[in-house]
């Protein structure tokens, strides 16, 4: 009864207070309007505490890599209002005037010799929210010379990672090839490594004959690639730390477009020793080669998706070149791609959630294109008119490609990269004796 | 009684005579009770003296005599008892009637009484009712009276809050305007930022529309827009909020919601 009777209380109470509140509706407005940009970020030049000029221009390889990802837009130099060089000296109103939402800030420092007598430095640095008034990310990293670069990319990572929430891939590599003349006047060919940014070139392989369809093993150090240094392709795998070379497709006629399986134990190949272009699967290993397909038409181009239970690659069996995919469980075959002259040249994002290939339109332009797997609509990323060889960045953001740039009556391949939303597409400057630049490939993340 | 004897006139001078009446045969009967007359006990004398049987004869002419006039005396009080008996039962009858008479009267006189006392007491009760009637009337009245006049103050606050209010809705409603201006102005959306994408942020400012604090209630689906968006708002900062402390209640914690592919 007492209970009741409390129990009647607290309900009254509950309903009284329920009726005395009015529900008050919070105010809202809708933001339908902006523009559209890269977000800005100021990344001041960092302080050098040492002799002589500084080894690296720390800020500037950080500002080329965030504006590279399409994402950013760097505030020039001579724009900034001051030139801080450590948290302390800040004054985010210097910052807010110009409507820099972003800012780094940082010092490099010669700390003197280690034991063998190369000098060792100190990077520092801050990243604050300048409307916050507050600092996202603070670090030190240290290196020998010849690593400052790498460390700028890795604060590059950092920043990405932070302002973006996705892993930065400014510490990746790419691959590429180059033709060139060498002094006899004769071609060369070279198989280079680069940083994203296509710093630190070295070349992996060098031949006066063509070298192709550069991949990268999903440890990201082997390459597989194709030679004609035999005056017919081969196909060799070569480890970039030591250099080692080995020669694994040597079948008869054609051995080209080798493609890692996700666990880097087998190879995809495009061989013809059966007499006409058909898609392989060896195993490394075992030596075990296993056809996919079979048919009158070239099938080519194999490229996996990362889980590794499908292929898809090039065939011409429908009549003009387009994308099928193979799924190993099923054996079966089923066409992808269905719009455009041609489509070619296909490869999975790293989540597998796209499918970039050179899609050519019927006006015969060559452009770079995704489809979403899930829904099958493809778009068109690229303006440019002669694109080959996209691959997808390891973070998924971005796809390298190679396109022609035809300037003064003559014409070379250069790399390009592209947004995936195709927001952002620009061009790599190579230093102007690199040549002709031919199908880049993205390297998975490092170790 | 004087009315009494008004009223029945007859009967009262009836019941006078015959009370009168029966008085005065009462000391008459008294008067002849028979007494030993005196000439007797001589005549007794006179006849041991005379002749015996003259004497006799006398004496049984006497008594004859005696005897019939006693008879007559017994037959006449017979009769006068009779009539006194008659007289009373009519007096007693009379007196039943007036009884009657009077005991319905009296009857009636208290009915009437009753029903004058009734008929008081319905009036008084009707007059108080009609009093208590009035006075609740009266009450009821100034009651409705307090009601109506309470009613207009009510309309008269409400009017005036409803003036105020709309007044207070206007300004929100125009400096809600004025913030999302300066918001879209400030806003770079990113080139990443997801076709569809929707997110929300709430925003607390103070008076003078300084932005004290911004947070992502929902995200647009990743960072560098979370980022755009937030940093929008306090790149508008100070946000062009009323000074009326009641429509400034309104923006002193509010939400913006980003959603440029509505349109």
């Amino acid at each position: 009864m007492r209970n009741n009777a409390v129990m009647w209380r607290v309900i009254f109470v509950a309903l009284y207070m329920l009726a005395a509140t009015p529900a008050v509706a919070t105010l809202n407005i809708e933001i339908t309007r902006s523009a559209e940009g890269a977000a800005r970020i100021a990344v001041v030049p960092f302080g050098w505490y040492g002799q002589g000029a500084a080894p690296v221009d720390v800020a500037a390889v950080i500002a080329a890599d965030l504006h590279r990802s399409g994402l950013f837009s760097p505030v020039v130099v001579k724009d900034m209002l001051e030139k801080p060089d450590d948290a302390a000296a800040v004054d985010f109103k210097n910052w807010r005037v110009i409507e820099v939402p972003n800012l780094v800030v940082g010092r490099l420092y010669n700390v003197g010799p280690d034991k063998t007598g190369e000098d060792i430095y100190t990077l520092r640095f801050h990243l604050f929210d300048v409307y916050q008034a507050k600092v996202l990310q603070e670090m030190t990293l240290q290196g020998r010379k010849k690593e400052l670069r790498y460390r700028a990319h890795q604060i590059s990572d950092l920043i990405y990672q932070i302002l973006t929430g996705q892993r930065g891939a400014f510490t990746t590599r790419i691959a590429y090839i180059t033709k060139g003349l060498n002094v006899k006047g004769g071609g060369r060919y070279t198989l280079f490594v680069a940083d994203a940014d296509t710093e630190n070139a070295l070349p992996v392989f060098v031949s006066p004959e063509p070298i192709f369809s550069p991949a990268w093993a999903p440890d990201g150090k082997r390459i597989a690639y194709v030679t004609m240094e035999k005056r017919r392709q081969q196909v060799y795998v070569q480890d970039t730390t030591t250099g080692q070379r080995d020669l694994v497709a040597n079948f008869m006629n054609y051995n080209g477009a080798p493609a890692w399986s996700p666990d880097g134990k087998k190879l995809a190949l495009a061989l013809s020793q059966d007499g006409n272009h058909e898609v392989y699967v060896l195993d490394i290993e075992t030596r075990v080669l296993k056809r996919i397909t079979n048919h009158w038409g070239i099938d080519t181009e194999p490229a996996w998706t990362p889980d590794g239970r499908n292929l898809v690659y090039t065939s011409e069996q429908g009549g003009s070149p387009q994308i099928y995919q193979y799924t190993f469980s099923s054996g079966e075959i089923k066409r992808l791609t269905f719009e455009g002259k041609q489509n070619l040249r296909a490869s999975y994002s790293p989540d597998g959630r796209l499918l970039t290939f050179i899609h050519r339109t019927e006006d015969r332009q060559d452009h770079v294109a995704v489809m979403d797997v899930a829904t099958g609509l493809v778009r068109v990323l690229t303006d440019t008119g002669l694109d080959e060889s996209p691959s997808f960045a390891p973070n998924g953001s971005m796809i390298i490609f190679a396109t022609t740039k035809i300037d003064e009556r003559h014409q070379r391949g250069v790399l390009s990269a592209v947004s995936v939303d195709g927001r952002v597409q620009q061009m790599f400057s190579l230093p102007p004796g690199a040549g002709d630049v031919r199908e880049p490939t993205w390297a998975p993340f490092g170790h | 009684m004087l009315g009494l004897i008004q009223k029945y006139p007859l009967a009262f001078i009836s019941a006078v005579l015959v009370h009168a009446l029966a008085s005065v045969f009462l000391v008459l009967s008294f008067d002849w009770t028979p007494r030993p007359p005196l000439p007797e006990e001589l005549q007794v004398l006179q006849a041991v003296a005379v002749d015996e049987r003259q004497v006799q004869a006398e004496m049984d002419k006497i008594r004859r005599m005696e005897d019939r006039k006693h008879q007559q005396e017994q037959d006449r009080v017979q009769k006068v008892e009779e009539k006194v008996r008659q007289e009373r039962d009519r007096l007693a009858e009379l007196e039943t009637q007036r009884k009657r008479e009077s005991e319905r009267h009296k009857k009636a006189e208290a009915e009437r009484i009753k029903a004058e006392q009734q008929q008081q007491e319905a009036q008084r009760l009707a007059e108080e009712t009609k009093r208590e009637t009035s006075k609740i009337l009266d009450k009821q009245r100034k009651l409705e009276e307090a009601q109506q006049r309470k009613r207009q103050l009510e309309d008269e606050a409400k009017r005036m809050e409803q003036q105020h209010s709309s007044k207070v809705k206007g300004d929100v409603d125009k400096y809600q305007r004025l913030v999302r201006e300066r918001v879209e102005n400030k806003w770079i959306r990113p080139v990443n930022w997801k076709q569809g994408a929707k997110c929300v942020v709430a925003v607390r400012v103070i008076p003078g529309g300084d932005v004290v604090d911004t947070k992502i209630v929902k995200s647009c689906g990743d960072s560098l827009s979370d980022r755009s968006v937030e940093t929008a708002v306090h790149q508008a900062a100070p946000l062009p909020v009323p000074s009326d402390p009641q429509a400034f209640a309104q923006f002193r914690s509010f939400t913006f919601t980003f959603n440029p592919d509505e349109k």
